[in-house]
């Protein structure tokens, strides 16, 4: 009975489908994929970067294959673009999806969708807008780089460059920010600088299916400061006409809903740092005593900042912080909370505290 | 003390018969103021040295007959038999037969020809002990008893091969042995049915009968330490005369991957190795099958940078992957055979010459990658990490059926063979024992010696 049973589980095993065999130097990988408006209305010009391996790993020499096409909708563009190859074109290892500016100004869901269906391209592929058209950005080659698309991958993952204006957002947490309630979805903006560098410091706010906003680089820091946990940054502090700069070894940020029953509703954040100072502009020592002040008033300034930020993000009536579903969950009044929310959010009120400690003055003297 | 010989059973003339054309039966008497004797014996088996300083030169310096009988009475070895299939099988192993008047005495005169303790061989360890167990049981079962000091040791002989009449001693310590393994042996051994029992692996397969198992499931091993260490776990060890070698059993998987190294180091270092050997079996049995997948089915698995490296690796390779990868196993294989088979002092040239010659050549003329080369020699060495010959060949052969089931269903069939595996071990039975368990003792702590 159990030898049979065991047969039978092992049969039904084997019955599941793999992949095709197909040899790893019989496929292309494509390693980006770029979006572009077409010339006609309503198309796509699409271009792939795809990565040729070389033989001879010793010498190191990166070769990349720019592919473009256009046509009214994205599979056939990747289909016609199938015979101007030798090989299979493979997207599993694609890592991003560029869309030009135009593309994303106008609907990204369309995009979105596409790439989140078809089954061969993976869920953590890093969404992102190129400026000004995305075929710019894919031709960028830096020259460090030494595998193809290689600076891409680095750079969003944040496994090379851990830059604080860098927010990578992937297809699956777009597809989610875009359809879930009471959060909306931000993108990365790289900017191509000519043929051989690109600039990552700027973030896109969209509404469910365009860019309403974009933020300034400075902006960008603090919403990824408010965002993420330990962030590391350098962030101002003026005290007594010095300037000083202090790098963020800790950071952390916190925000409440308070919703009293007389009175505004209120978010209240609350950000917490642990700093090192890094720059002065005054030779003078910096003594204990003073590194209290300059905490002081470098939490003044981020408040400010910060304050700066939530208004601004306000009045464009966009979420990318997810307030109206943190709301939401911790309300049940579940088929009229969002509702309530929306009336909310106009009138919210923003209260920031910022922590700073600064526990270093970075000299031994 | 003396007994009475039944003529109608043995008799010199009956035993002459039985051992007509033996060129080197001897057959003497010897002639005193008193009486006479008559000798008999085999001359190659039989000791004259032992022979002449024991047996005729206290004959002529005795007084009368009956103190010379007395006298080689007192002999431990001596013995007075009766039956004639006895007696011929005395004569046989190296005992003179004496005709006192009308009694007949066996004594021992046994030559044996014996290779002295060498050092191991194939289970060697940098530190600890180097004795190897011997051809001769008697040795054996002296080192044995060296180092294991304790009443609880019981020894069993008997005696296995129609033709070949090899001595099998049964060791084991009755204070911690299971009685059920005991029966079960002891059962087998009686129905053993054999001419010639000349190796410690017939032996092994005759008491396991299944025929198509893969995994070994005694050991053989032929370090005295190992088997003292064992029978203190409460196992059983059979020692064969002429072999060298000992079985343990029953032996779970685990054993397999213990050395005696474990216990001299410390015990992180000791545990540290043993994981070792465990990664080093994981990565002989799956490397080529999980490079077959990857290269064949799903490189999406690997980061991109080692897609490309291999993809750019095997631009020149005209084969399929597992075409490429059983072209350089079995050419691994060979060359394991071949440096094994050749003489020693030849043998280095077959390392050279497959080693290195055949793997940069053929990653030169473009037809193994460079990725596939590592992949071999790591599956290689890694195979070698395994301190017992007998489940080191039975990985070398398992690794195959991976590798085939990763040719044709890809990544499934990985899983698919590995759970299968699972469950195999897990079925499989050592005289009673889970095969598959971790420790083969329950409460580690209790017993001494149990210490993994």
């Amino acid at each position: 009975m159990r030898r049979v049973l065991g047969g039978i589980g092992i049969t039904l095993l084997l019955l599941l489908s793999g992949c095709d065999f197909k040899e790893i130097d019989l496929r292309i990988f494509v390693l980006a994929i770029g979006v572009d408006q077409g010339a006609e209305e309503g198309g796509f010009k699409i271009s792939l970067k795809l990565a040729i391996p070389q033989g001879d790993v010793t010498k190191i020499d990166e070769k990349v294959q720019i592919l473009t096409e256009e046509s009214p909708n994205i599979s056939e563009a990747l289909r016609r673009m199938k015979s101007r190859v030798e090989k299979e074109l493979d997207y599993s290892h694609c890592k991003s999806i560029v869309l030009g500016e135009a593309v994303a100004r106008k609907d990204i869901l369309h995009v979105m969708d596409w790439a989140v269906r078809r089954r061969d391209m993976q869920l953590i592929l890093n969404f992102a807008i190129g400026r000004p058209e995305a075929l710019q950005v894919l031709q960028v080659r830096p020259e460090s780089e030494r595998i193809p698309s290689n600076s891409l991958i680095l750079a969003m993952s944040g496994q090379g460059t851990e830059s604080p204006f860098i927010s990578s957002v992937y297809s699956f947490q777009l597809m989610r920010n875009i359809y879930e309630k009471g959060i909306d979805p931000i993108l990365p903006i790289i900017e191509a600088k000519g043929e051989k560098e690109f600039l990552i410091n700027k973030i896109a706010l969209l509404n469910n299916e365009k860019i309403k906003m974009v933020l300034t680089p400075n902006e960008t820091r603090i919403y990824n400061l408010l965002s993420r946990p330990n962030l590391r940054t350098n962030l101002p502090a003026h005290s007594e006409g010095v300037m000083y700069q202090y790098y963020t070894e800790r950071s952390s940020s916190h925000y409440k809903i308070l919703t009293p029953e007389h009175g505004k509703a209120t978010i209240r954040y609350h950000i917490k740092i642990k700093g090192i100072l890094e720059e002065s502009s005054s030779p003078d020592l910096v003594t204990h005593s003073m590194l209290e002040k300059i905490a002081v008033a470098g939490g003044k300034e981020l408040e400010a900042d910060v304050l700066a930020l939530l208004t601004k993000i306000q009045a464009s009536g966009l979420d990318p912080f997810g307030w109206g579903l943190h709301y939401g969950a911790r309300h049940f009044n579940n088929d009229t909370e969002m509702e309530v929310w929306e009336g909310l959010y106009a009138g919210l009120d923003f209260q920031v505290k910022a922590e700073v400690n600064i526990k270093y003055s970075g000299l031994i003297q | 003390m003396s007994v009475q010989q039944d003529k109608h059973n043995v008799s010199l003339e009956w035993i002459k018969d039985q051992l007509n054309g033996f060129a080197d039966l001897i057959d003497r008497t010897l002639v005193a103021p008193f009486g006479q004797i008559d000798l008999l014996y085999i001359k190659s088996v039989a000791d004259g040295q032992i022979l002449s300083r024991n047996v005729i030169t206290p004959f002529y310096e005795m007084e009368n007959i009956n103190a010379y009988h007395n006298y080689i009475l007192t002999y431990p070895g001596t013995e007075e038999e009766t039956t004639r299939e006895k007696a011929i099988e005395l004569l046989l192993s190296g005992y003179i037969l004496l005709g006192l008047n009308d009694t007949f005495c066996f004594f021992d005169a046994m030559n044996r020809e014996i290779s002295g303790v060498n050092e191991t061989s194939a289970e060697s360890i940098s530190q600890g002990p180097s004795d190897a167990l011997t051809e001769d049981i008697a040795i054996n079962l002296n080192m044995i008893r060296r180092r294991y000091q304790s009443t609880n040791l019981k020894m069993e002989t008997m005696v296995i091969g129609d033709v070949s009449k090899t001595k099998v001693a049964i060791l084991y310590d009755i204070s911690r042995v299971d009685p059920n393994v005991l029966a079960e042996l002891r059962e087998k051994m009686n129905t053993l049915k054999v001419d010639i029992l000349q190796a410690m692996g017939e032996l092994e397969k005759f008491l396991s009968s299944d025929s198509l198992r893969i995994l070994p499931k005694s050991i053989v091993t032929e370090r005295p330490d190992r088997v003292v260490f064992n029978l203190s776990e409460g196992k059983v060890a059979i020692m064969l005369d002429t072999t060298g070698y000992a079985i343990v059993l029953p032996s779970i998987f685990n054993d397999f991957f213990t050395s005696m190294d474990d216990k001299i180091q410390l015990p992180i270092v000791g545990r540290f190795l043993k994981l070792l050997r465990i990664i080093g079996v994981c990565m002989t049995l799956w490397l080529p099958a999980i490079y077959v997948t990857l290269t064949a089915y799903n490189p999406e698995i690997i980061r991109v940078q080692v897609a490309l490296l291999i993809s750019g690796s095997r631009a020149t390779v005209p084969y399929p992957s597992f075409v490429e990868v059983l072209l350089m196993l079995m050419m691994m294989e060979f060359l394991t055979e071949a440096s094994l088979r050749l003489p020693k002092a030849i043998g280095p040239t077959a390392t050279t010459v497959g080693g290195l010659i055949l793997g940069q050549a053929a990653t030169a003329a473009g037809l193994v990658g460079n990725i596939m080369i590592i992949l071999v020699s790591a599956v290689a060495i890694s195979n070698f990490l395994i301190p017992l010959n007998m489940m080191s060949l039975s990985i070398r052969v398992l690794k195959y059926i991976f590798l085939f089931a990763a040719a044709f269903l890809g990544l499934v069939g990985v899983v698919v063979c590995v759970v299968g595996f699972a469950m195999y071990l897990c079925n499989q039975r050592s005289f009673g024992q889970p095969y598959f368990r971790l420790f083969f003792l329950d409460n580690l702590g209790k017993k001494k010696g149990g210490e993994h």
